[in-house]
């Protein structure tokens, strides 16, 4: 019967594959957000409602604001699914026992769901300030970009401060230690996966919402701001002294935000 | 499938005092040996009474613990009757859920498992475990500020999850069993209460 239990290890080449088998729910999100955010980019009429945004922005519209949630929701389970990896990964393995015991694959779809779920929060927040700006016309609608000058410089400006809060360095601290957060914080079941994911997430938004206030300034739809985003947050969640990283390039986004404003 | 097991365990490893791994950091010598071993003041599954019954393992990992899979070797106590074993078995390998299927989730390997007496004492600051002919190790608690003792608390590799941990040192650790042979003394021992239950 213990034996069975050895067999949970995750050492060998064939168990390296069985975990890519068993993570092939957030890999099929991701891939599918991906792959929708690229059919988006190339034409921004795959958002629903955008057509009649472009003639007659009229953002207290539930269909365009609803549009604006869905673009903002997909964006960003693709770009952070793969930055939560780490943490998907280890979720994974230490459910392995649990699987042996039947518990199915559910669990890990439900736990990166969860993680889902928590920026779909952000989203709602980040599609209403869209809806707004655009609204007072401090933001154009068809390049979903704020004006350059005092709006944007400020934006980057917060940004930057964000790096140096001790909220934003306590939720990496909880992003960087996936083993510190499951042996500490596990729900067993489909729902306590989900509960894990959506509390991961929480932190994890907590860490990162700043940062995607940025493409406010960019342009919300700009590939290479959003890959250079993502890969920025994976390499600040797995730098060994994240602090080390995170603080300079706050006092670059504020000295860069002071430039713009004045 | 309702269980709970509390009591006391300690654990008795080959670090300098105090244990990196349980921060994460890889062992002092770059593999542990390590003896971990519970004293089950009160439990039960079911209607199956585990209160009174000790379990040992003996872990060897090279490299970080929480990177590395575990090779385990698993003692029983000899005192557990058939019902009592298969139970204990099933907690401990992970199947009962809970904490214990966390820490099974480490384990790569069980080089064996055997029912065996063992004694676990727990008195004047000592703790000690003694599997005849097997294993043998005492750790004493150290002393810190005004001579009380030093407490871990919050740290991320837990036996005991939501406990404090209070830093002892080994008078001696000797182990031999299933191809693997340990003696050391003045190293890293930890022990707290610990409180495991099946899943809600």
């Amino acid at each position: 019967m213990m034996t069975d239990g050895a067999k949970a290890g995750t050492g060998s080449p064939s168990s390296a594959a069985r975990l890519a088998l068993m993570t092939t729910g957030p890999i099929a999100i991701a891939i599918g957000s991906w792959i929708y955010l690229g059919i988006m980019i190339a034409d921004m009429s795959a958002i629903p409602g955008m057509s009649a945004m472009m003639m007659n922005p009229a953002m207290l519209d539930p269909l365009q604001l609803f549009g604006l949630f869905l673009m903002w929701a997909i964006m960003m389970a693709a770009m952070m699914l793969p930055t939560a990896a780490p943490m998907i990964i280890a979720y994974t393995r230490m459910q392995m026992v649990d699987r042996n015991n039947g518990a199915g694959w559910l669990p890990v779809f439900m736990f990166s769901g969860g993680y889902v779920v928590a920026w779909a929060g952000f989203s709602l927040v980040a599609a209403v300030m869209q809806a707004g700006l655009t609204e007072f016309s401090a933001m154009s609608p068809m390049m979903m970009k704020v004006a350059a000058g005092p709006i944007a410089g400020t934006i980057v400006i917060i940004t930057g401060i964000y790096q140096f809060t001790p909220l934003k360095q306590t939720c990496l601290r909880q992003c960087q230690s996936p083993i510190s957060f499951l042996m500490t914080r596990w729900k067993n079941g489909s729902m306590g996966g989900l509960k894990m994911g959506l509390s991961h997430g929480l932190f994890c938004v907590g860490c990162c919402w700043a940062l995607m206030g940025l493409l406010f300034v960019t342009g919300i739809m700009n590939t290479g701001w959003i890959i250079a985003i993502t890969a920025y947050v994976l390499i600040e969640k797995i730098v060994p002294s994240p602090q080390h990283l995170s603080k300079p390039i706050g006092a670059v986004l504020i000295a860069v935000g002071l430039w713009m404003v004045f | 499938m309702s269980w709970s097991l509390s009591g006391t365990y300690f654990e008795s490893c080959n670090c300098n005092v105090v244990c990196p791994c349980i921060f994460l950091g890889p062992p002092t010598t770059g593999e542990c040996t390590a003896l971990v071993g519970w004293h089950i003041d009160e439990g039960h599954d079911e209607g199956v009474s585990l209160s009174g019954l000790n379990v040992a393992l003996a872990v060897h990992t090279q490299g970080n613990m929480a990177e590395n899979q575990w090779s385990v070797a698993v003692y029983v106590d000899a005192r557990a009757d058939e019902k009592q074993n298969a139970s204990l078995m099933k907690i401990y390998g992970g199947q009962g859920g809970g904490h214990p299927a966390r820490l099974a989730s480490h384990i790569g390997e069980i080089v064996g498992v055997r029912q065996v007496p063992i004694e676990f004492t727990a008195s004047n600051g000592k703790h000690s475990l003694k599997i005849p002919e097997i294993a043998h190790t005492e750790i004493e608690t150290s002393t810190g500020q005004e001579d009380g003792p030093i407490s871990i608390s919050g740290h991320p590799l837990c036996i005991a999850p939501g406990q404090t941990l209070t830093v002892a040192k080994s008078n001696s650790f000797s182990y031999a069993d299933h191809d693997m042979a340990w003696e050391f003394s003045d190293k890293s021992g930890l022990f707290s209460p610990f409180s495991y239950q099946s899943e809600q």
